[in-house]
């Protein structure tokens, strides 16, 4: 039985100025990389999705279609969404530039938020080592 | 008109409905989820507070002295010996007290805890994992009453010479037979065919719940208990519908002492459920469980994920922007109908339509 750290929880705020549909993106996307889903597992319907969320069904159908772009979902009629095997990506270094300037961006809100920088800086290194561990395949 | 007969007819059911009615609606407003009170969303502290046990205890106070009014009309108007006509006046007028009593009491109480609404949390969150296709007790479980009709009507062929001449259809609330039916091929099967109708419509309604509702809360102790509530409430559910499919199917040819143990079980499932619902509160927050670990400053309340604004005095919810057929009740253990959903009125239809069927098919099939 998986335990409570195991289980794949989406969460969204209603309330925040990002788009539903892209949190929904962000979060499963963050889940599928950390390799919680082996190629095969099929997902929450869209009804399902859409019924627990609260959000009408077009917003969780959007997520999907852009995730399953990404190469992360196979989206099948009346079969819902499976999760396949991505074939590792190459990113170019325009794509690693604009990726090191969104988290340099990112760092800078959370200490002028108040975080401290030590704090960033753990997080940081904390998320690059959960990143290691994750399956090498969905990478 | 026959005033007699209708005053004779009118006064147990009144009496019964003003006793059992303001009951069940001192305890629902004890059994709704702690942050929603009176179909309000607040903070949880507010029920144990000063202002919020004044709030209740004078909704039930309001709800004891209408009902005592009008329990004492009814009285009134069946044993003073007054005219038929005025007799079903009063005991009318004592239904209408009570009942508009109770009503006076709820929209006090909403008006008094309005002050204290707050904004429910916009957070919402999913478990990523499909539902489990496989229903509650299971594909043969869940089988069962219809596989027990099966057996009755292949039972009731088989020994079609053994069904007497006349034999019970309906039984009073000791389980003694007061209704009878003539032997026929259409009323012996008919009674199979109506346990069959009243099997299936509790089956999809209540298996309609457990696919078709919002789950409140996805991970946590509140999760483990909204799964062990809706579980719980699903196998009584079924015992019901066991129970049923026994006393539809076999009902020609058992003799009637053994009938009788059918239909005090049925009975005991059904306070089952009304002390299960009791113990559980609304969404299984009352079961005893892990508290949920507290999280430092303050979060808004989760509520029942439904706006505030989307619910008619409380009571009905209606939200075009919700892809949900079935929310939780906000006054009651349970789910009501997102009346927003575009198939909403077909299966309230659906509803009302069984609603009527089932005795017209049941007089037309067995007398």
């Amino acid at each position: 039985m998986p335990t409570q750290a195991e289980i794949p929880i989406l969460r969204i705020d209603l309330a925040s100025p990002t788009p539903v549909y892209r949190q929904i993106v962000d979060s499963l996307r963050a889940l599928l990389v950390s390799g919680v889903f082996a190629p095969g597992e099929r997902l929450p319907t869209v009804r399902e999705m859409a019924i627990d969320l609260g959000v009408n069904h077009n917003t969780v159908a959007e997520a999907y279609r852009l995730l399953a772009e990404e190469g992360w979902l196979e989206l099948k009629r009346h079969h819902g969404a499976t999760v396949i095997l991505r074939p590792a990506q190459r990113a170019g270094p325009a794509r690693q530039e604009d990726f090191v300037q969104r988290l340099r961006e990112l760092a800078a809100r959370a200490i002028a938020d108040g975080v401290d920088k030590e704090e960033v800086a753990k997080l940081l290194r904390s998320l690059a080592e959960n990143l290691k561990h994750s399956r090498k395949e969905t990478l | 008109m026959n005033w007699k007969i209708l005053q004779t007819v009118l006064t147990p059911l009144l009496l019964l409905w003003m006793l059992i009615f303001p009951g069940i609606a001192l305890l629902t407003a004890r059994l709704t989820r702690p942050d929603i009170f009176f179909s309000i969303t607040v903070e949880p502290s507010l029920r144990k507070s000063a202002a919020g046990r004044a709030i209740l205890c004078q909704f039930s106070q309001m709800v004891i002295f209408f009902s005592l009014i009008g329990l004492g009309l009814i009285l009134s108007g069946a044993f003073a010996g007054l005219t038929p006509a005025l007799g079903v006046g009063l005991i009318l007028g004592g239904a209408t007290v009570g009942f508009g009593g109770m009503i006076l009491a709820y929209a006090t109480a909403r008006r008094r805890v309005r002050p204290y609404h707050v904004e429910p949390s916009q957070e919402r969150e999913v478990v990523v994992k499909p539902r489990p296709t496989r229903p509650v007790g299971g594909w043969l479980g869940q089988a069962g009453p219809f596989l027990i009709l099966g057996l009755a009507a292949l039972c009731l062929w088989w020994r079609w010479d053994v069904i007497p001449r006349r034999f019970p259809v309906h039984w009073d609330l000791y389980g003694r037979p007061d209704g009878w039916a003539i032997k026929s091929g259409r009323s012996v099967f008919g009674s199979v065919l109506v346990g069959t109708l009243i099997c299936l419509f509790f089956s999809l309604l209540f298996n309609g719940f457990v696919r078709g509702a919002r789950h409140i809360h996805s991970s946590g102790p509140d999760a483990e208990k909204e799964s062990r509530f809706l579980r719980t409430m699903m196998l009584m559910v079924l015992g019901l519908e066991y129970c049923m499919a026994a006393m539809f199917g076999f009902s020609p040819i058992l003799p009637p002492r053994l009938m009788a143990i059918f239909v005090v079980a049925g009975l005991l499932v059904g306070v089952a459920i009304a002390v299960v619902a009791f113990r559980s509160g609304q969404g299984g927050w009352r079961l005893r469980g892990q508290t949920p670990a507290s999280t430092p400053g303050h979060q808004a309340p989760a509520g029942d994920r439904t706006p505030d604004e989307c619910w008619k005095w409380g009571l009905i919810y209606y939200n075009p922007a919700d892809p949900a057929l079935w929310v939780e009740k906000r006054f009651g253990i349970g789910w009501t109908m997102n009346f927003g959903h575009p198939r909403a009125w077909f299966i309230l239809g659906g509803i009302l339509l069984f609603a009527a069927a089932v005795p017209v098919l049941s007089i037309l099939l067995m007398k």
